[in-house]
Order: C-alpha cells, then sequence, then structure tokens
C-alpha cells in the first residue's frame, strides 16, 4: 500500500500483478486477522493497527544504525580508527555497527552481534555514564554478581572514572583495555525514545602527544555523537 | 473458502504467523525456535523464511545463522503510523503525562491474544525500559491487557478469555485466576496493577480507554522499574493522572471515526 491511505482490489492488483480474485481473497484473510479496515461505503481498505507487529519495533532502533553507518565509515576513514556503535543487550552490550578505517592504522578484531560484559568493556561505560544515576545504580546492582570481588573493585573503579570523565569532558578515553596500547575512546549516544546506546572509537598510539590527541578524537567523537542524534530524530519526524 | 486456491491464504497467514513469533522484538530466532512457536513444519519454515528474506520482512542474523526482523515491516508500520489520528492526538497528552509521573506511557490495542503499542512515550528521565511502538506483550500477562478484556462486552470477554485458556493449555486456570482478581480491581477502582509479571523488575497500572466514534477499546498505561515503586504515589498521583489522560485522550477524539484507527 503505497501512498494513499485507502486503496481498492482493483488497484491493488494492478500494482501487485496479483489476478484480482486471488487479491480480494487475500484482502479478507487480512481484514479478518486485524491487518486491514475494509470500508463498505468506500469498498476500499487500509491498513490496521496489527501490521505493527510485522517488525516495527524491532526496526525503530535500526535506523539509527543506518543513519549512524555512514557517518561512522567517514569518521573511520578521516581519522585512521575503527570505529563501533553497541547497544545493551542485558548485561552484555552488543555491537549493532562497525567500521574500519580503509587506511587500516588499527584494527580490532570484533564484528556486528559480539557481546562483551558491560562492566568490562569501554563501550559499556560510556553506557552507563550516559544513563540517569537511579537506572546506572540498579544495573550495577545487577552486573556485580558476574564478576569476582577483586575484578569487581577494578573495574568499578573505571566505571567510576569513565562516568566523571564523561560529566567534565562528555566522552571516556582509556588505554590497554582493547589490546596492548590500543587506545580507546567512548561517547554514550543517548536519543530520546531509543534504547541507550554507546560510540566507540580505538586507535593506535602513533606518537607522543598522547593527551592532546586523545583529547582531539574525544571532541570529534562527541561530534560524530551529536550528528547521528540530529539526523535520527529528522528521520523519524519524516 | 470453497472455490479457488486455498493455500494462497494459507501460506499467507503462515508467513504472517512467522513473522508475529517474533513479538516485535530485534531479538534473532533459530529455524528450531520458529518451528517451535509458530507449530508449522521444518520444510514449511525454511520454505517462508527465504521468501520473507528476499522480500526485506527477515533477515539474516549477523551469526549467518539465525534470523531477525527485516526493515521491510518498518515500512509498513510507518505508513500505518502517518495516516493515524490516535497517535497524533495521543503523543502530546502520553508525552505529559510521562514528564510530570517521570514513567513510560503506553497505549495499546489488541492484536488476537496480544496488545501491541500503538504509542510509547518515555520520561526524559528514563532510558532503559525496553518496550516500544510495535511491541507486543501477551494480553493475559500485562496489566494493559488486562484492561482491555475487562471492558469487552461479556460474551467478547469470554470468547477471550476461552481462546488464553486453549493457548496456555496446563496453566490455564492459574493465569484465568489472576486475570479474574485484576478484574475485581477494576470493577472497584477503575484500574489494574501487574508488578514484575510479563517483565521482569518492572511494574504498570493500566485503564481502558474507548476512543471514536464508534468507540473502539484500547488500553493506556503507566509503567517504569521496579526500584521506583511507591505504592501510595501510584494510587494518588499516578492512576489520577493516567484517568485523567485516558479522558482527555477520548474527549479530544470523541468525533473521529474510529474506522481511521
Amino acid at each position: 500500500m503505497a501512498d494513499d491511505a485507502w486503496m481498492a482490489n482493483q488497484a491493488i492488483a494492478a500494482r501487485t500483478g496479483i489476478p484480482k480474485a486471488t487479491v480480494s481473497r487475500l484482502m479478507q484473510t487480512l481484514t479478518g486477522l486485524g491487518y486491514l479496515i475494509h470500508s463498505k461505503s468506500m469498498g476500499k481498505y487500509r491498513l490496521a493497527s496489527a501490521v505493527l507487529g510485522l517488525g516495527y519495533a524491532a526496526m525503530a532502533d535500526a535506523d539509527v544504525v543506518a543513519v549512524a553507518r555512514a557517518l561512522m565509515q567517514s569518521f573511520a576513514d578521516d581519522h585512521g580508527v575503527f570505529v563501533a556503535l553497541a547497544g545493551r543487550d542485558g548485561l552484555d552490550m552488543i555491537l549493532s555497527e562497525v567500521c574500519h578505517s580503509s587506511s587500516a592504522l588499527a584494527t580490532v578484531g570484533l564484528g556486528v552481534g559480539e557481546h562483551m560484559p558491560i562492566a568490562a568493556s569501554p563501550l559499556g561505560w560510556a553506557l552507563l555514564a550516559g544513563l540517569p544515576p537511579s537506572e546506572r545504580g540498579y544495573l550495577l546492582d545487577h552486573i556485580r554478581a558476574r564478576h569476582t570481588r577483586s575484578e569487581w573493585m577494578r573495574l568499578r573503579q573505571c566505571i567510576s572514572d569513565a562516568v566523571h570523565q564523561a560529566s567534565v569532558k562528555g566522552y571516556c578515553a582509556s588505554t590497554g583495555n582493547w589490546g596492548p596500547n590500543i587506545k580507546t575512546v567512548a561517547v554514550p549516544l543517548i536519543i530520546q525514545e531509543r534504547l541507550p546506546m554507546a560510540l566507540v572509537c580505538a586507535a593506535l598510539p602513533r606518537t607522543r602527544a598522547k593527551s592532546k590527541q586523545d583529547e582531539q578524537l574525544g571532541q570529534k567523537l562527541v561530534k560524530l555523537m551529536h550528528r547521528v542524534r540530529e539526523r535520527t530524530e529528522v528521520a523519524g519526524h519524516g | 473458502m470453497a472455490d479457488g486456491d486455498p493455500t494462497s491464504t494459507q501460506t499467507l497467514q503462515r508467513a504472517l504467523g512467522v513473522l508475529k513469533a517474533f513479538h516485535g522484538s530485534p531479538n534473532p530466532l533459530t529455524h528450531a525456535e520458529l518451528v517451535r512457536r509458530t507449530g508449522s513444519s521444518k520444510a514449511s519454515i525454511s520454505r517462508i523464511a527465504a521468501t520473507l528474506v528476499a522480500l526485506g520482512y527477515l533477515d539474516r542474523a549477523p551469526d549467518g545463522v539465525r534470523f531477525q526482523l527485516g526493515a521491510r515491516g518498518l515500512r509498513i508500520g510507518h505508513r500505518y503510523l502517518v495516516h493515524n489520528p490516535v497517535v497524533r492526538a495521543a503523543k502530546p497528552l502520553m508525552q505529559q503525562l510521562a514528564d510530570s509521573c517521570d514513567m513510560s506511557v503506553g497505549l495499546a490495542v489488541a492484536d488476537q491474544l496480544e496488545m501491541v503499542y500503538l504509542e510509547y512515550c518515555n520520561s526524559s528521565n528514563i532510558a532503559t525500559l525496553r518496550l516500544g511502538v510495535g511491541r507486543a506483550v501477551p494480553m493475559e500477562l500485562s496489566s494493559i491487557g488486562r484492561a482491555y478484556v475487562w471492558a469487552q462486552p461479556p460474551a467478547r470477554r469470554q470468547r477471550l478469555l476461552f481462546n488464553i485458556m486453549k493457548r496456555i493449555g496446563t496453566n490455564g486456570p492459574a493465569v484465568v485466576a489472576r486475570m479474574e482478581t485484576a478484574f475485581d480491581d477494576l470493577d472497584r477502582d477503575g484500574y489494574c496493577m501487574a508488578v514484575g509479571e510479563y517483565q521482569r523488575d518492572t511494574f504498570a497500572v493500566s485503564v481502558p480507554v474507548a476512543l471514536g466514534n464508534p468507540p473502539l477499546i484500547m488500553a493506556l498505561n503507566c509503567s517504569a522499574v521496579f526500584y521506583t515503586m511507591d505504592l501510595k504515589r501510584v494510587r494518588n498521583v499516578v492512576v489520577p493522572s493516567l484517568k485523567e489522560t485516558g479522558k482527555r485522550l477520548s474527549d479530544a477524539l470523541s468525533r473521529v471515526d474510529s474506522m481511521l484507527f
């Protein structure tokens, strides 16, 4: 059903190439199942609420990924870094998009669909940093049980450090969590009416001037995050 | 159907059944799980899934083995929502309620034995609740479903309860007994509540609403994660605001032809 709210059997048959008798049977079935509404006075059909069950909810978050993909790829190419977008899946982070730089300076062996515990990943720390404090506390209570006491002491420190960094600078930087010398910068991506997500980029430290490099990359990643958010909100209202 | 070919409608129904087996969730399902959830044969699931992938209603999951919902359903859902007057009228009222109560507010319609969210507004302070527009929840386990069933004319209510019993099997009587407790609450107070039944760690209060002309029954709820629950506040603040929002929504739509919903 393309642009018109109401359509008659004839128009549907013409558009789909399905014989009219079959169309009329299928339309009756779809009406019976709640996917269509039939107006007797007009002799036409329109979509009904059951169509929302065909995947609307599942994909509403996927449009963030679609919007982010191109922006992430040019970010990866421009800065010679690996970029990933992730959301929460239970007590794990799950990667929904990854972009490698064409110059391949930094390659992290992670693919789409990869899971990692929230507490043990820079992505998870950024996500936690983006949540309201009460929700963060609630998640932390559940996460704690998955780690040994000594491990938790260390991770807890990483998390509060990341939360502090995010509140001051908007991003959190760390080194060595994704392999020796690999530095990561992560930002929370919080979009109205969407599940919270996080963006991360990973790079090999090239020269001295380390903190300056962190700072530039961090600020640029924050800009990327704002652009993803703006474009998603625009797309959502279109 | 006596004449013509019955298989095209059967195929259509099976294909819709496969899509509905996901309950609107982005989580991938295996072939075996689809067989289990739909009751169709292995071979028929293979054929249907391949067709649905080709049409964009399903995708292969990143692991290359499982299936997940594809972008096509999103487009159809958009198309439906764009033309929907309920969503336009409901969104500002629901967002206002969500912000003032600091809870999520949902409006759901019935889809066979499930409730599907037509609109869903989060308070700006809540980020992690997982439901959204298009998500389906079982009628019998959610307060929003119970409020809907309660508001039905007696004959339809009985038919729904019968079908729910039939679907659930051995656990049916216990589930229906819990629904009837909710009906008692609705008789007495005009709302019902569910705590941690469908979604662990969340609670919800729901009221039925009759929208448009002729009136069509839907249900409206407020929900939040469990740790924020304060029963006294729910009773004295949240429920009255929820009822008020329901009333304002039905006033706003009282002259709108409910065939447009």
